[in-house]
């Protein structure tokens, strides 16, 4: 290899640690017999590769997690704050007490309930009893009429007197 | 040998993680104490801007803590840590250059009107600040983006060649191409090479 294919293995592989065995051991070689490629080795340590890891890691300043805090609860508060939907049903909910599904169906079969027993139960046949009465008084009634229009056919003579009193 | 803010990343525990997934707050601070310094160093390097990288470091946790729930561990979470953070970073450092660009350029329409008393004090506290400014920090500056987020990845942070690969979405060759490429560089600037 000559001496620029060298020098670049040495600006990469070689100084970051990546090259294999058998190139690392041909580098140092060349780097024994070859003064200006150990200069530009040593030039690129000393004035560009340890300054720059000498280089302080530095933590960030505590109010960023303060801020990074403050954003994730502000969106968990409005994750979970009720939508205009949501608050709407609350206060109908409020206004309008609606019983809970599990003691609406049990109001619905209450009410069936009492129908059936009132229907085909006792109360049934009062039911049919005052039917019965209404129909006989009606009938007593009709037949009531039917004999007072009979009677006053059957009495008149379709007489003067008659016509002038009646 | 791994650095200490390395090491401290390696000791995030999958029980720590699997609990901040099911969003126990007090396992994701665990974790932000242990990958914050990685994290803030990288932004800080590769931003060199106080201000920027805090933004870059807040930007990351919340990344992460929204899409934690998503990570299976088919990967290691250093290595996501590491994408997510270079990313990050490098897309704050390319839109503070641009913005900059954009400021200088207005800069230059005015220097070239007037230059006011105040335009020249302005000046002479840039420079003097410019100067105040590590000779590494400004050598940094010399490098493309890209190059800058190779470097600050492998000697600064220490990453492999493997490990630099993943966090930029690159392959090795690209990855040693960017160092010699910053090396060479950095060595030209800091006067040889």
């Amino acid at each position: 290899m000559d001496c620029k294919k060298i020098q670049e293995i040495i600006m990469t592989d070689y100084i970051d640690g990546e090259a294999s065995k058998t190139l690392r051991e041909e580098i140092e070689a060349h780097l024994k017999i070859c003064e200006g490629c150990r200069k530009f080795e040593q030039a690129l340590r000393e004035r560009v590769s340890e300054p720059l890891r000498k280089l302080e890691q530095v933590k960030p300043p505590e109010g960023v997690w303060q801020k990074i805090k403050g954003s994730i609860e502000e969106e968990q508060a409005e994750q979970y704050a009720p939508s205009f939907l949501e608050r709407l049903l609350d206060f109908l909910r409020n206004s309008f007490p609606v019983r809970k599904p599990v003691f609406a169906f049990s109001t619905a079969i209450s009410v069936i309930l009492i129908a059936l027993f009132f229907s085909v139960g006792p109360f049934h046949k009062q039911q049919l009893v005052k039917d019965y009465i209404e129909e006989k008084a009606e009938f007593m009634v009709s037949l009531n009429r039917s004999v007072n229009g009979d009677l006053e056919r059957d009495l008149s003579f379709n007489t003067a007197i008659e016509r002038y009193l009646f | 040998m791994l650095s200490k803010i390395l090491e401290e990343m390696e000791d995030i525990q999958r029980e720590t993680i699997e609990q901040a997934q099911a969003g126990d707050i007090a396992a994701f601070e665990r974790i932000y104490r242990a990958a914050s310094g990685f994290v803030y160093s990288v932004a800080l390097r590769i931003t060199n801007n106080r201000q920027e990288a805090q933004e870059v470091a807040q930007d990351v946790f919340l990344k992460i803590y929204h899409n934690l729930k998503g990570f299976q561990f088919r990967s290691s979470f250093k290595t996501w840590v590491y994408r997510v953070t270079a990313n990050t970073a490098l897309n704050a450092y390319k839109k503070m250059s641009r913005d900059l660009n954009r400021r200088q350029d207005f800069d230059s329409i005015i220097d070239t009107q007037a230059v006011s008393v105040d335009t020249k004090k302005e000046l002479a506290d840039r420079q003097e600040r410019d100067e105040q400014k590590s000779r590494l920090e400004s050598l940094l500056n010399k490098l493309n983006p890209d190059q800058r987020a190779a470097i600050v990845l492998r000697e600064i942070q220490g990453l492999s060649y493997e490990e630099i690969s993943q966090a930029l979405s690159i392959n090795i060759n690209t990855v040693r191409s960017r160092l010699k490429r910053a090396r060479q560089a950095l060595l030209a600037a800091s006067g040889g090479g």
